[in-house]
């Protein structure tokens, strides 16, 4: 199977899982049906394995592809707001809740802190 | 003529690695000499083969026969088992005949040995130990993801659904220790820290295609590595895609205690062999090799993930022999080394591409 170079398909990736709604009213359940694009391969920028770490802080699992959801590895919204307090803290980008439940993968969170940025 | 002189021609590994030797012999002019205990089998894989092939039955406990075997190589390639027993017995023999040796097994052990060698030979000839899968590629590969920058952390994940032979089984079982490695353990700049990493379960893996368990070890050689390559910390864990062969290996250690009999490891080895069997009835066969790396910030980023995936593991360890066999021939410091860090990874990078037994190699 040929790929471009630097990108990989991961068969192994699940499907979406089936999450509650949670305690603290955030509806986790509401995302798009429609799978969101999910760019996979390796961490590509700086940003990428900043984000990475971030989430395993919270994860307590290895997230080594840039196509790596945040929900699907089991973090829950409590966890999701550390993340954003921990981009604060470390990047000094303030990032709405909103935007990391958009796009909840290394990739798309490390796209979200770039799109504040410019 | 270069003479290459195969021990263990008949088994997983050697015979691949044979193979891969007679396919060199065509393209150069290099011939190949079998050795195994089985005249038979050597002599149908030896019809098999293309190019100059002899076969030698060789008993590697009987002196006599094993120097033999090396008399006129240039270089000896050992595939043969088990390793706790060689040690550094055929690299002994190879360098006595003046030939270069490469072993599929021995670890730091051998090495220690062969460089306490009082013969003058480790002035000019060279031995390479372990140079299969694990230890071997294991250790090496990651050197590919080091030459752009500074490693703040390295994370490798090597395993799969494979057929355990009686054999491996045993030195599977043998392998433990501080001169082996350390569970659960991590390396942080160059120090190695115990307790710090829990197994994982049920997690998804790039270029494993099922969810896998990953049980934390830090191997010597990922040690090794966390040492000369310079990098801040280092993570390795071995992976299953079910929790039966760490279960069945627990259970055995726990069983035979710290000093067991052979024969006990022996019995012991079968419980091993057989979940190995069950995982891979349960899975269908297959390896994964994956490496990560996170670059020291401000670093250059270069490439940060090295996965390999294949089905047959010993065959790739053949692959590697037989290159690490290429090298030395071609010229490596004389000396006794491990693989993981005497070899070139960007040839062995090269050969592993062009292989059949190798189904991709992703770098990026």
């Amino acid at each position: 199977l040929a790929h471009p170079e630097g990108w990989q398909l991961v068969p192994g990736l699940p499907g979406r899982a089936a999450p509650d709604a949670d305690a603290d009213g955030l509806r986790l359940g509401l995302l798009p049906e429609t799978e969101i694009a999910r760019e996979t391969g390796p961490l590509s920028s700086e940003l990428e394995h900043i984000v990475a770490e971030l989430f395993e802080e919270q994860l307590e699992v290895p997230v080594l592809d840039r196509g790596a959801h945040f929900f699907e590895l089991g973090g829950d919204s409590l966890n999701a707001v550390r993340v954003v307090g921990g981009i604060a803290r470390q990047l000094r980008v303030r990032l709405a809740l909103r935007d990391f439940l958009d796009a909840p993968t290394v990739a798309g969170v490390a796209g979200a802190i770039e799109g504040r940025r410019a | 003529v270069t003479l290459y002189a195969v021990l263990g021609a008949t088994g997983a590994v050697g015979e691949t690695c044979a193979r891969r030797l007679a396919a060199h012999g065509v393209e150069t002019g290099a011939s190949l000499r079998l050795g195994g205990r089985d005249r038979p089998r050597l002599e149908a894989l030896a019809s098999d083969l293309p190019g100059d092939v002899e076969v030698q039955p060789t008993d590697l406990l009987d002196d006599a026969a094993l120097a033999a075997f090396c008399a006129g190589a240039r270089v000896v390639a050992s595939c043969a088992g088990p390793s706790y027993a060689l040690l550094d017995r055929v690299a002994r023999a190879a360098w006595a005949a003046d030939a270069d040796a490469v072993d599929i097994g021995g670890e730091l052990g051998a090495v220690e040995r062969l460089r306490s060698c009082p013969a003058p030979r480790i002035e000019r000839r060279t031995a390479v130990f372990s140079a299969g899968v694990m230890p071997g590629l294991s250790g090496l590969l990651p050197r590919l993801l080091c030459k752009s920058g500074p490693i703040r952390r390295l994370d490798s994940y090597v395993g799969g659904a494979q057929v355990f032979t009686r054999l491996s089984a045993v030195d599977g079982l043998l392998t433990r220790g501080e001169q082996f490695g350390a569970p659960s353990a991590i390396a942080v700049r160059g120090e190695v820290v115990r307790g710090r990493l829990a197994p994982l379960h049920d997690v998804s893996l790039p270029g494993f295609p099922a969810r896998v368990h990953a049980w934390p070890y830090l191997t010597t050689e990922a040690q090794e590595l966390a040492r000369s390559e310079g990098i801040d910390e280092v993570r390795a864990y071995n992976v299953f895609v079910t929790n039966r062969l760490p279960t069945a290996m627990a259970d055995a250690w726990a069983h035979l205690g710290a000093e067991p009999q052979l024969d006990d490891v022996r019995a012991a080895a079968e419980a091993v062999v057989r979940a190995a069997d069950a995982d891979r009835q349960e899975h269908g066969q297959l390896y994964a090799m994956l490496f990560t790396a996170r670059p020291s910030p401000g670093g250059d980023p270069g490439p940060s993930r090295l996965v390999l995936t294949a089905t047959d593991s010993y065959a790739v360890s053949g692959v590697v022999m037989a290159e690490a066999a290429r090298q030395v021939a071609d010229g490596l410091p004389s000396g006794a080394w491990l693989a993981a860090r005497a070899l070139d990874p960007e040839r062995m990078l090269r050969a592993l591409r062009s292989d059949p037994h190798i189904d991709s190699v992703h770098i990026g």
